[in-house]
């Protein structure tokens, strides 16, 4: 990953303007810099330089950004926060070993059953599972909880996790075009198996055959992003074997936070290693495409159109925004299906406060940041946000929800595939 | 700090609001210029908790310093005697916007942007526009008086203010000014509070001015051979009685900067840019344009680009601002000074300012509000190297005695803080001293608001 003096390299840049305040929405939300873009970086530079400890509070700093990355858009000297910040939350697992971020969502999520559903993707690395083998641990996991938290019920997992519901192998629909890979990502697997429905399907109406192999497992963002490098490596690894015992053209990935965590994260994680690993790692991560802008690319080959006009609006997830850089790619898409009439929100690029398992550890201040998102959606006078994560989709739905707006959030695959 | 002493002034803001762990201290230790030591951080709701707070730190003696967005480029936000820092970020409320009375009334804790936002959803202005305006707030820009590009039209944000609310030292709540264009009623303690960099009292709640939002606004880039063309083409736009909004200097380097970070085809050969604004009536806005246009080629511009689309013209004024904190991409210090002198010496200026720089051995970056004769000279420094920072000393005095002589100030809009107070006595005499030394005496016998700035 990075080394301290990538880190420190990073921080040292940062000049204390304060740009990234307007930007940060965990700021925005809390009120107190020491939580802020800006107050991260100078802190994480005072634990790299031995002028702060890695403290409880240091913890909470550590623990309370999104990895958004909107204060990197900003920053005019050019700080990587996430940089600076995964090296310090490497630094924390090495001190203090792993438990903090666990503990943290284990503790918010047996308190509210509405986590439950969300978690469930995050614990899974976490708690080493073996997603090669289905059905017998998951089913453990709920009947787990139900004990702790007092009866207080299910996360409502999928019935049947999507491998259940689509094969190994999708055959292409009309003239084939090409062998892709399917990476499914956590939340279309066992929650919102739709999603990876859909995203098959599209596939398989454009005319690939897709291979969807039964050795992959999560992506290891969880991992990754607490800092527990040891364990991401291993996920990695396991995946990357997984699709290249296959010839393929592309990886395919319907799930924001999965595609970034694939091709940077991957990419970043090759570098502690050697040889032949690392050649595996890297190859794998050049592989993987995101699905919209892989449509893109290859160029829709069939007309879509909805059998009613409806009125959408897009939510860039930061993931791909800023991560990939994939903005204009799902527009286009959805620019192409008749009927369909897109009108942006003020504000979509800016985080919907899900953040993976942030909405876990800190479901205060990933409501605030939602309910933000929600009323900007509202405004559009759209009754459907489109966007092309599931953490995303979940996180708008659940505040919607609280929020008592009628709107509802899907994935950009759903809306194609049901437009054919 | 006490223990018990802690406890009281959590029970002011409650414990959320009350930090002192290592790392809130570190935090909210320093401003862009220097790093001071707090004891604690309190961030505050209210004037009545503002007053409470400043009453117990009266009696006991506590160093208080007030906070905005810790954007200062001086060290003016920089808690030099440790005590509490006073954060007002969450004073956040646009109180009201009146179209009637052409005025708005916030706290201080409003990020400046979010004040143009509101204001100019009704059809209405604030002209102040500090380069920081996305994040400072507007209890910092009062406390700093503080300027930008559009000032040359429009005047700083002093020019705006019509009434304040204060928390005087002692708790005590003054208030100032009236909701009335005009007011001559006894001493303008409003102005008194304008830049007095939370040394006399928390400003708590502001009432400005506002005039209608010019109905367009073009902008214009013109490149020079060299930046003493560049800046003689300054004074004489102001000198043949042109007055656009802005008029905005910038050297080869900066250019160079702006132009690496925002990638928009800028005329990164020229030796120097003008990049002016102006706005108004649609018809007067194309006339001026023009004017300005054909005035730049008839005295040898080496180019003039007019009739960008806005989000063009978005872009570059964005790149403007940004572009100074971008410098820091090729240096590990950077301070900006910003001397200002009377339009007509700008040329002198610019020439000085490189003499005094290479004779130093010192890489220095020239901008500017130039039509304002604010200039901006921002050195880029190493202070690992042999005496570099001494160096950088004798050039900054060299510089101020320049600008002092030619009728200009120390600091045009950044402020004294604790960057220029060794040089105050270059511009203010003893009688100046003696002033505000009793001023200071007055409103805070004691010398608990941010103490070791100013006098
Ligand atoms: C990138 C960048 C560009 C800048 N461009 C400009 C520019 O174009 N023009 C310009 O004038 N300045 C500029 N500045 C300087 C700075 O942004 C301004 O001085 C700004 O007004 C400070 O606002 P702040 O909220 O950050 O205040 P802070 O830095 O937090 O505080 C500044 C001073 O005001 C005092 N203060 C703050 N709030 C209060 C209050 N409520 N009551 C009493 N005292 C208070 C503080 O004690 C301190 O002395 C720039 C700074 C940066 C980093
Ligand atoms: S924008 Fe960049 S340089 Fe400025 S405070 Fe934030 S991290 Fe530091
Ligand atoms: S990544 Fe997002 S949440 Fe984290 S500091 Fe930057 S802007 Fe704030």
């Amino acid at each position: 990953m990075f080394t301290r003096e990538e880190a420190l390299a990073e921080a040292i840049k940062c000049s204390g303007c304060g740009f990234c305040l307007s930007v940060c929405p965990v700021y925005e939300a809390v009120g107190i810099e020491t939580l802020s873009s800006r107050g991260r970086v100078d802190t994480l530079r005072g634990v790299l330089l031995g002028q702060l400890e890695l403290s409880e509070r240091m913890m909470q700093i550590l623990d309370t950004c999104l990895l958004c990355r909107a204060c990197e858009e900003v920053c005019p000297p050019g700080v990587k926060l996430h940089r600076v910040l995964m090296e310090g939350r490497a630094k924390a697992v090495r001190q203090r070993g792993l438990p903090w971020a666990k503990r943290l969502a284990f503790r918010r999520l047996l308190k509210d059953r509405r986590y439950l559903s969300r978690a469930l993707g995050y614990l899974r690395p976490l708690l080493k599972e073996d997603r090669g083998i289905p059905g017998s641990k998951i089913r453990h996991l709920p009947s787990l909880f139900s004990g702790i938290a007092g009866g207080r019920g299910l996360p409502p997992i999928a019935s049947r996790p999507l491998r259940a519901r689509v094969g190994p192998v999708t055959a292409p629909v009309g003239n084939p075009r090409g062998r892709v890979g399917f990476f499914s990502g956590c939340y279309m697997e066992f929650v919102e198996t739709g999603m990876g429905d859909a995203t098959v399907g599209v596939l398989s109406q454009e005319g690939f055959e897709v291979f969807y192999p039964r050795e992959q497992t999560c992506c290891g963002a969880p991992a990754l992003y607490s800092g527990d490098v040891e364990d991401a490596l291993e996920i990695a690894l396991k995946n990357a074997r997984a699709f290249l015992s296959q010839k393929l053209d592309s990886v395919i990935v319907g799930c924001a936070t999965c595609f970034d965590c694939l091709k940077k994260g991957y990419s970043s994680l090759s570098s502690s290693l050697q040889g032949e690993e690392k050649e595996m790692l890297e190859e794998f991560s050049s592989m993987v495409e995101e699905s919209s802008s892989f449509l893109v690319k290859k160029g829709l080959s069939r007309r879509r159109r909805l059998s009613s006009p409806n009125l959408v609006t897009y939510h860039d997830p930061c993931h791909l925004s800023r991560g990939g850089a994939i903005v204009r790619e799902p527009r286009e898409l959805l620019a192409s299906i008749e009927g369909l009439e897109l009108k942006e929100m003020s504000q979509p690029r800016r985080c919907c406060g899900g953040g993976g398992s942030f909405g876990l550890a800190h479901p205060e201040i990933s409501i605030e940041i939602g309910r933000w998102k929600v009323q900007d959606i509202q405004a559009t006078g759209a009754k459907i946000a489109v966007t092309s994560c599931p953490g995303c989709i979940l996180q708008i739905q659940e505040v919607a929800r609280r929020e008592g707006a009628e709107i509802k959030a899907v994935h950009l695959m759903e809306l194609l595939h049901g437009a054919l | 700090m006490k223990r018990s002493l802690i406890k009281e002034f959590r029970k002011i803001v409650g414990e959320k609001r009350c930090l002192w762990t290592p790392e809130d201290l570190y935090a909210y230790s320093h401003d862009c210029y220097a790093r001071g030591n707090p004891e604690l951080v309190l961030i505050v709701k209210s004037s009545e908790e503002v007053s409470s707070i400043l009453r117990i730190a009266n009696r006991e003696g506590i160093p208080v310093t007030p906070r905005g967005a810790g954007t200062s480029l001086c060290g003016a936000t920089t808690p030099i005697r440790g005590g509490i820092v006073l954060a007002t970020n969450q004073m956040n409320r646009i109180l009201e916007v009146s179209q009637e009375d052409r005025l708005a009334v916030v706290e201080p804790g409003v990020v400046t942007l979010r004040l143009h936002q509101a204001v100019e959803s009704v059809g209405l202005f604030y002209p102040p526009d500090p380069a920081s305006s996305a994040m400072s707030l507007i209890g910092g820009n009062v406390a700093t008086n503080a300027g930008g590009p559009r000032c040359l039209k429009y005047g700083v944000t002093r020019d705006y203010l019509m009434a304040l609310e204060v928390v005087l030292a002692d708790g005590e709540i003054l208030r100032t000014g009236s909701r009335a264009v005009k007011d001559v009623t006894g001493y303008d303690l409003t102005r008194l509070m304008c830049g007095s960099e939370g040394t006399l009292g928390v400003i708590t709640r502001i009432t400005v001015r506002l005039i209608p939002k010019p109905e367009c606004k073009k902008t214009i880039l013109t490149s020079f051979r060299t930046v003493e063309e560049a800046s003689q083409m300054v004074s004489m736009i102001i000198g043949a009685g042109i007055l656009p909004t802005t008029l905005e200097f910038m050297d080869h380097a900066y250019i160079r900067t702006v132009e690496d970070l925002m990638h928009l085809g800028l005329p990164v050969e020229a030796g120097a840019m003008l990049l002016i604004e102006v706005d108004g009536f649609r018809e007067a806005v194309e006339r001026q344009a023009k004017m300005i246009e054909s005035f730049c080629r008839e005295r040898g511009a080496l180019g003039v680009q007019v009739g960008m689309t806005q989000e063009e013209s978005d872009q570059l004024w964005a790149g403007r601002r940004m572009g100074t904190v971008a410098l820091m991409r090729s240096a590990k210090l950077m301070i900006s000074h910003d001397a200002t002198v009377p339009a007509s010496k700008i040329p002198d200026m610019v020439a000085h300012t490189h003499r005094i720089a290479r004779e130093a051995d010192l890489k220095v970056v020239i901008i500017g509000h130039a039509g304002d004769g604010n200039m901006h000279p921002i050195f880029l420094l190493d202070p690992s190297r042999e005496g570099e920072m001494d160096r950088f000393r004798k050039a900054s005095e060299e510089l101020f005695l320049f600008t002092v002589r030619c009728g200009g100030t120390l600091s045009g809009e950044h402020g004294i803080g604790i960057e220029k107070n060794p040089f105050l006595h270059l511009q203010v005499d003893e009688v100046g001293v003696r002033t505000m030394k009793a001023i200071k005496a007055a409103l805070d016998p004691k010398g608990i608001l941010n103490p070791g700035k100013f006098v």
